[in-house]
């Protein structure tokens, strides 16, 4: 593919995504998919010159993944195009991934079939026990899920997999569910309103909210926190977590709310490490991993802190210094091609190889617990985010 | 001092009698082979006292042949060097055999005459030749050459030696050498009855076949005769190459034999490997030598054994220059024996045997690969077997996907496919399986440098480390983490 014959105005034309099938389509189109994929196998068993199918999915990996700014401007996904590899069953390295992409395949086409969904998780207890050679950590599931998706190129839940749920709303925002339900996300506990695995039912929600910021916390100690004190009083703001690096729900809902309040600027409080704005760039620019189901959910999410002017306001017994992995992973970024254009993002991973040390946001309450509100409000309304 | 521990400290000071008549041996045989016709070698020992054989005697070792005789100019040469021509074996004998370095030796080209006479001093080190008076052909037009020692040993050793010697030299079925061996016992004064002890008759195949299938003949028979072996049972396994790609320049050739035997008992194949043996015998020039370092180097850890489904834990060489290797492989795999033979193409000495390693290594894994097209079941590679264990899972995994979906017309394209009359699971997955368990066999069968070419490779990012097999991952499925780190470093 030549890189340089790009359109101007979109540059995710040739973007490869895994179809978000309707439900009432599952059966015809998914399954019939899997089905086609067993004729294939078969045929190349049976063949007059016989060998063993490999398996052709979607590369996930630089080579296919691409990221760029558009002609407006604005940061466009992190995305995958169509470039395809195929897994062999005759490479041993490969052979334990080969099986149990068929072992996913397997369940999912028995859920379609029965029209079931499962979670992430219960496939794993399922395999476990089916299949403990093949499948001895959730990873290994995650992982060979992620290649059915790319295999069928269908979005997992599409395939019958719901996505289990890590992430929590609260703050200034009223649900309404499907059956008429509304979740008032102000009056839930401090571990806020669960944000539900099932991604049809995610889309299927409606939203009201009075808010005026979508506020991405990284740690859920920092959510639960602004939610004691009732943050979202003072500043008028819908506050999200997904506990570390987001999910895949937390992001479609994320997407769901940035659709619904366009007009919301979206600004995430992480970590003043390379962790912290990877997880960011998460929520920014999609990941390759997930390239095929993610692209379409990413959001301009800004950064709102803990950056490098923030130094100031933490002790030095708070510094932590950098590990191996941080300033690995702060030298990956930045020669990533999705920063190549987010010169303040270069500045502040640069200082922070430089300063040889991270910050943690829980480092602010050295000034007091009620130090957190008063710094995000001030930031929020100098509108101090990059 | 007894005359056995005399005997033992003269040998210290006199040439090695046993060194002496592998080289001459040697020597002969392969002189006699670069000849153009048929010739005989045999080895003839004269018991010159009525004494048993047992017994410390005096004796004759005549290696005579039928060749094209010597030439008057080549004489010195034959004698130069002449202990550093052949690498002989270590021998099992422990009873010395006293030899003064003397040779007597007569020869005779066919348009000659008469027949010259020499006599060697020193053979084994510095040789000194003098001619003697030659003898007139009075019974005939004819060629060849008589070299003869004279010992004090005991014969039935030095028999036992040379006819071991001899009938490892009959494993090569050499195409135009005949080698006999034969005790000359005196019966009256001046009169000897001779007694052919072994013979070695690669005359008697067809002149057609080749130097390795004669090999191949032999090294079967060797196994036959060795041990209680049906021939059927024996399954061969052979490759030669030349030093060069091209016949002119070719200086020398490598050939390989592998005969194998597999055991009738397969219940023994669930219990517990032991390791086995592997006979190792090397031919240099159509004599058995001593396996060379360079070789055993390459069988030790060049070869690819794990190719065909064998593991080596030891190597070693024995007191008679036989090596051995310690394997491990597949229960039904009773013996193997390797046959090496290294040959000159032409009786011009050699600075070096060129690209040793590369030739021994290639025609090894050739013969092995021969072996595995005959007997697939027996020298399957590691890879393979490995490949194997996950058939049964892969099969039972789409059968179960195929059987138990509702799609009716699914099911019915499967076993149609599958050339098969029923959707049931078993039939499936048995089908499945099969054909999954030949395809890894054929691939298995093909030669390495063509299987890289079907090898087909996967990504990075996808492929799952299996040395993370372990990683405990937290519930969080969509979590980047772990790819996180990988992802930004691959962007």
């Amino acid at each position: 593919m030549n890189h340089e014959q790009r359109t101007p105005f979109h540059a995710i034309e040739y973007a490869c995504t895994a179809d978000i099938v309707p439900p009432q389509e599952l059966n015809i189109q998914v399954v019939i998919r899997i089905q086609s994929l067993v004729i294939l196998f078969l045929q190349s068993i049976t063949a007059e010159r016989p060998s063993i199918m490999g398996l052709s999915m979607i590369c996930r990996s630089k080579e296919n993944s691409h990221g760029t700014r558009s002609f407006f401007g604005e940061d466009e996904p992190l995305f995958l195009s169509h470039l395809t590899y195929s897994r062999p069953f005759s490479n041993k390295k490969f052979t334990k991934a080969f099986v149990r992409v068929w072992m996913v395949l397997r369940i999912s086409y028995k859920l379609l079939e029965e029209g079931k969904h499962a979670t992430q998780r219960e496939l794993f207890y399922r395999l476990l026990s089916e299949a403990p050679n093949y499948f001895r950590c959730q990873k290994q599931v995650n992982d060979a899920i992620q290649d059915v998706v790319a295999v069928v190129k269908c979005s997992r839940y599409s395939l019958g997999i719901l996505a289990s749920s890590r992430g929590s709303v609260t703050g200034r925002l009223l649900i309404q569910e499907p059956d008429g339900a509304v979740l008032d996300c102000t009056n839930t506990g401090s571990a806020g309103q669960v944000i539900t695995g099932d991604l049809n039912c995610i889309q299927n929600w409606r939203f009201q909210s009075d808010a005026r910021y979508i506020l991405v916390v990284e740690k859920d100690a920092i959510f639960q926190r602004l939610q004691e004190d009732k943050f979202f009083y003072s500043v008028p703001c819908i506050i999200i977590t997904a506990k570390g690096y987001p999910d895949l729900a937390s992001r479609i809902f994320l997407h769901q709310l940035r659709c619904t309040f366009p007009m919301f600027p979206i600004v995430a409080l992480v970590d003043w490490n390379p962790a912290g704005l990877a997880i960011l760039c998460t929520y920014k620019f999609g990941s390759v991993r997930m390239g095929l189901e993610t692209s379409t959910y990413v959001c301009d999410v800004k950064w709102l802190g803990l950056r490098s002017r923030d130094i100031q306001l933490v002790s030095k017994e708070s510094f932590i210094p950098l590990t191996a992995k941080d300033r690995q992973l702060a030298t990956s970024l930045l020669s990533s091609k999705m920063l190549q254009n987010k010169k303040a993002y270069q500045e502040e991973l640069t200082h922070m190889l430089e300063f040889g040390g991270r910050i943690e946001i829980e480092a602010l309450y050295a000034h007091g617990y009620s130090f957190l509100g008063k710094y995000i409000a001030q930031k929020i309304v100098e509108r101090d985010y990059i | 001092m007894s005359i056995a521990e005399g005997t033992r400290s003269l040998q210290t000071l006199l040439p090695d009698g046993y060194a002496a008549c592998h080289a001459v041996i040697g020597d002969t045989i392969s002189r006699c082979r670069h000849n153009n016709g048929l010739c005989r070698v045999t080895i003839t020992f004269k018991l010159l006292e009525n004494s048993p054989p047992s017994m410390l005697t005096s004796f004759v070792l005549a290696v005579s042949d039928t060749g094209n005789g010597i030439s008057s100019e080549d004489v010195p040469k034959l004698f130069q060097n002449l202990s550093s021509k052949l690498s002989p074996p270590h021998h099992p004998c422990s009873r010395p055999l006293i030899w003064g370095g003397e040779i007597d030796m007569l020869t005779s080209e066919f348009m000659e005459s008469e027949v010259r006479q020499y006599h060697v001093k020193d053979a084994l080190s510095q040789a000194k030749v003098m001619q003697m008076r030659s003898i007139p052909k009075e019974c005939g037009t004819f060629s060849g050459s008589n070299i003869i020692f004279n010992f004090k040993g005991y014969p039935q050793e030095t028999m036992h030696y040379v006819s071991d010697m001899s009938s490892k030299i009959r494993i090569l079925m050499l195409k135009t050498v005949a080698v006999e061996v034969c005790v000359a016992s005196q019966v009256a004064e001046g009169t000897f009855y001779e007694d052919v002890l072994l013979s070695c008759e690669g005359l008697s195949l067809s002149p057609e076949l080749s130097s390795i299938d004669r090999l191949s003949i032999g090294t079967a028979n060797y196994v036959e005769k060795s041990g209680d072996i049906q021939r059927d049972s024996i399954k061969i396994g052979k490759a030669f190459s030349g030093s060069s790609e091209s016949l002119a320049e070719t200086l020398w050739f490598f050939e390989v034999c592998f005969a194998v035997t597999e055991s009738l008992n397969t219940t023994n194949s669930s219990t517990k490997i032991e390791p086995k043996q592997m006979k190792v015998l090397f031919f240099e020039d159509c004599v058995c030598a001593t396996i060379t370092s360079t070789i055993l180097q390459t069988l030790n850890s060049k070869v690819s054994w794990d190719r065909f489904g064998l593991s080596i834990k030891d190597v070693q060489v024995t007191d008679t220059g036989i090596a051995l290797i310690e394997w491990e492989g597949p229960a039904q795999l009773e013996s193997i024996l390797l046959v090496l033979h290294r040959y000159r193409s032409s009786q011009t000495m050699l600075q070096s045997w060129s690209r040793e390693t590369q030739l021994c290594k290639r025609c090894i894994e050739d013969a092995l690969n021969d072996l595995k097209q005959q007997n697939p079941h027996l020298f399957c590679s590691h890879s393979s077997k490995e490949l194997q264990r996950y058939v049964p899972d892969l099969s039972c995994c789409l059968s179960k996907l195929i059987s138990s979906s509702s799609d009716i017309e699914f099911k019915d394209s499967c076993a149609q496919i599958l050339g098969l009359q029923s959707t049931d699971y078993n039939d499936i997955r048995s089908s499945i399986t099969t054909r999954l368990l030949q395809v890894i066999e054929d691939l298995d069968k093909q030669p390495a440098n063509k299987k890289k070419g079907h090898k087909e490779t996967g990504s990075k990012t996808s492929s799952p480390d299996e040395s993370n097999d372990n990683l405990i991952d937290e519930e969080g499925d969509d979590c980047d983490y772990f790819a996180g780190n990988s992802i930004w470093q691959y962007q």
